[in-house]
C-alpha cells in the first residue's frame, strides 16, 4: 500500500503526474515586499505591492490546497513582518502543506521559535550574509542584524526544525564563505549558497556590481561543498518551467516563477485551471528550439544553468542567451577541461 | 513494537506530515524525517481513516467492507502496512488521555 519511499524517483513521478494532469504542486508565496532590512543586493529594492488581508490569504491557501499544491514556501520581503504571519502559517499547516519559510530571522525570538516548532514546518531557511557582524550588517544595512539572524538559526535548529542557512555569495562576503559553512554546521544547520546576484525587478542593474569575479567564481564552482548538486542544475539552456510551480506576489499575481515575472493571472480572481493554461502558454516559447536557437547550438550548453527570468532582466529577452549563464558555463568548461588534462 | 501489540493499538497520522491526495493516490511528506511516501487507493483509504485514532483491527474491518478482499489477506496486508508506517514515522501511537481530535 506504501508503494514507494524516500526516493528521488518518487518526486519525479509526482512532478510528471502533476504536469500531465494540470495540477500545480508547489507555490512560492511572497506575503509582503516589506522588510526590516535593506540588503544591498535585494532584487525587490523599491518594489511596492498592495498586500491582501488575512482572510483573503487564508482563502488563497485553501484554493491552492484544493488545486493539489503540497509544497508551500512563505517568503517576502520578510514574511514575519506581517502581524498575521502565524495565523497564515498555522492555517497552511491545517491545510496539510509541507511548509517552508524563508526569513531573515531577525524577528524570531524564543517565543516565535516555539511557535514555529509547533507548526512542524518542513524547513526554515534563514539568510546570513557573512561570518561576522561587520560583513553581514554592512550588507543588510542594519546594525545588530547578524546577531539576531544567528540567534534565530540557533533557536530554530535547536528545536529540531530542519534549518538552512541561505546566502548569496558576492564580493563583499566571498572571503568568509568557508567560515559561514563552518558556522552553519556548528549550529546544526545546513547551508546553501548562490553566486547569482540578480538585477532589481525594476531592472536597476546596481546589485550586479557585487557579483564575484571570475577567479572567485572558479573557486566557488570547484568547491565540492557548494556544488553537491551542480550537475543536476546544469540542465542546459531550457528551464523546465510549467504550471507545476507557481510564484505568487503579495497582491496575488501569479508568475511561472518568482524570477520570471510574466503575469499569468491572479489567485484571487482567476480559476486555477485558467492560471495553469496561462502559465503553459506563457512558458511554451521558452522551450521552443527555434526561439532558443543560439543556446541549443551552443557548445557550452551541457554546462549551462540559464535562467529565463535573469535573461529577461539582464539581457532583454527571456529567450536570449543569458550573459551570466554564459559566463558561468565558460568557467565550468574551463574547470572541467583542467580536470581532464590533469 | 510486536505485531500482536500493533493489532489492538490506536494509531493516528503523525502531526508533522504534510499530504495531498492527487488522482486517487496520496503523497505524504514527513517534516521530521524528510521522507516522501506514496500511497495507492487502499493506502489512501486507510490514511483518511487515520485522521482520527484507529486500531489496525478497526481499519481491517473498514477495508474488508470497502474493498473486495478477504479478511485474512486484509489482516496480513494491514499489519505489514502499519509496520511500514510506524518504521517511517508517518503514524504515531495514540496515547490514552489524548483527545481524539
Amino acid at each position: 500500500m506504501a508503494e514507494k519511499d524516500h526516493n528521488p524517483e518518487l518526486l519525479q513521478y509526482l512532478y510528471e503526474k502533476a504536469r500531465q494532469t494540470g495540477h500545480p504542486l508547489s507555490a512560492h508565496y511572497e506575503l509582503t515586499y516589506r522588510c526590516n532590512l535593506a540588503c544591498k543586493h535585494c532584487y525587490l529594492k523599491g518594489a511596492d505591492c498592495p498586500e491582501k488581508s488575512t482572510e483573503d490569504i487564508l482563502g488563497a491557501l485553501e484554493t491552492l490546497a484544493g488545486a493539489g499544491v503540497i509544497f508551500l514556501t512563505l517568503t517576502g520581503g520578510e514574511p514575519l513582518i506581517r502581524e498575521d504571519f502565524f495565523d497564515i502559517a498555522s492555517h497552511a499547516r491545517k491545510l496539510n502543506f509541507a511548509l517552508r519559510i524563508f526569513t531573515n530571522g531577525t524577528l524570531i525570538d524564543n517565543t516565535a521559535a516555539d511557535m514555529l516548532a509547533g507548526l512542524n514546518p518542513f524547513e526554515i531557511g534563514i539568510s546570513i550574509y557573512g561570518a561576522g557582524s561587520q560583513t553581514h550588517d554592512s550588507i543588510t544595512g542594519v546594525q545588530g542584524s547578524f546577531e539576531k539572524s544567528l540567534n534565530a538559526v540557533s533557536a530554530i535548529s535547536s528545536r529540531g526544525i530542519r534549518t538552512t542557512v541561505k546566502s548569496v555569495l558576492m564580493k563583499q562576503n566571498f572571503d568568509e564563505y568557508e567560515e559561514m559553512i563552518e558556522l552553519a554546521g556548528s549550529l546544526g544547520a545546513s547551508y546553501t549558497f548562490d553566486p547569482t546576484v540578480f538585477p532589481c525587478d525594476n531592472r536597476d542593474p546596481a546589485p550586479l556590481k557585487m557579483r564575484l569575479n571570475d577567479s572567485q567564481l572558479e573557486k566557488v564552482l570547484t568547491d565540492r561543498r557548494l556544488t553537491k548538486n551542480a550537475a543536476a542544475r546544469c540542465r542546459g539552456p531550457v528551464c523546465d518551467l510549467n504550471h507545476v510551480c507557481l510564484g505568487i506576489s503579495p497582491s496575488g499575481e501569479i508568475f511561472p516563477c518568482i524570477q520570471l515575472r510574466r503575469s499569468c493571472g491572479n489567485i484571487f480572481s482567476d480559476p486555477v485551471d485558467a492560471i495553469v493554461k496561462s502559465i503553459d502558454r506563457t512558458v511554451a516559447p521558452l522551450t521552443d528550439e527555434k526561439k532558443l536557437e543560439l543556446c541549443y547550438n551552443c557548445e557550452l550548453k551541457d554546462s549551462c544553468t540559464r535562467c529565463p527570468g535573469l535573461a529577461l532582466l539582464e539581457d532583454g529577452s527571456e529567450t536570449a542567451p543569458s550573459s551570466w549563464a554564459c559566463r558561468i558555463a565558460r568557467i565550468r568548461e574551463k574547470v572541467r577541461n583542467n580536470e581532464f588534462s590533469r | 513494537m510486536e505485531l500482536n501489540n500493533i493489532w489492538k493499538t490506536k494509531f493516528q497520522r503523525a502531526p508533522d506530515c504534510a499530504f495531498r491526495e492527487i488522482e486517487g493516490e496520496t503523497f505524504i511528506v514527513s517534516s521530521s524525517t524528510g521522507g516522501v511516501h506514496l500511497l495507492n487507493s487502499v493506502g489512501s483509504f486507510i490514511w483518511n481513516r487515520l485522521e482520527l485514532p484507529a486500531t489496525p483491527e478497526e481499519i481491517a474491518g473498514a477495508v474488508t467492507d470497502e474493498f473486495d478482499v478477504d479478511s485474512g489477506t486484509a489482516q496480513k496486508d494491514i499489519l505489514d502496512f502499519f509496520t511500514s508506517m510506524i518504521e517511517t514515522s508517518i503514524v504515531r501511537q495514540f496515547e490514552s488521555g489524548e483527545s481524539d481530535g
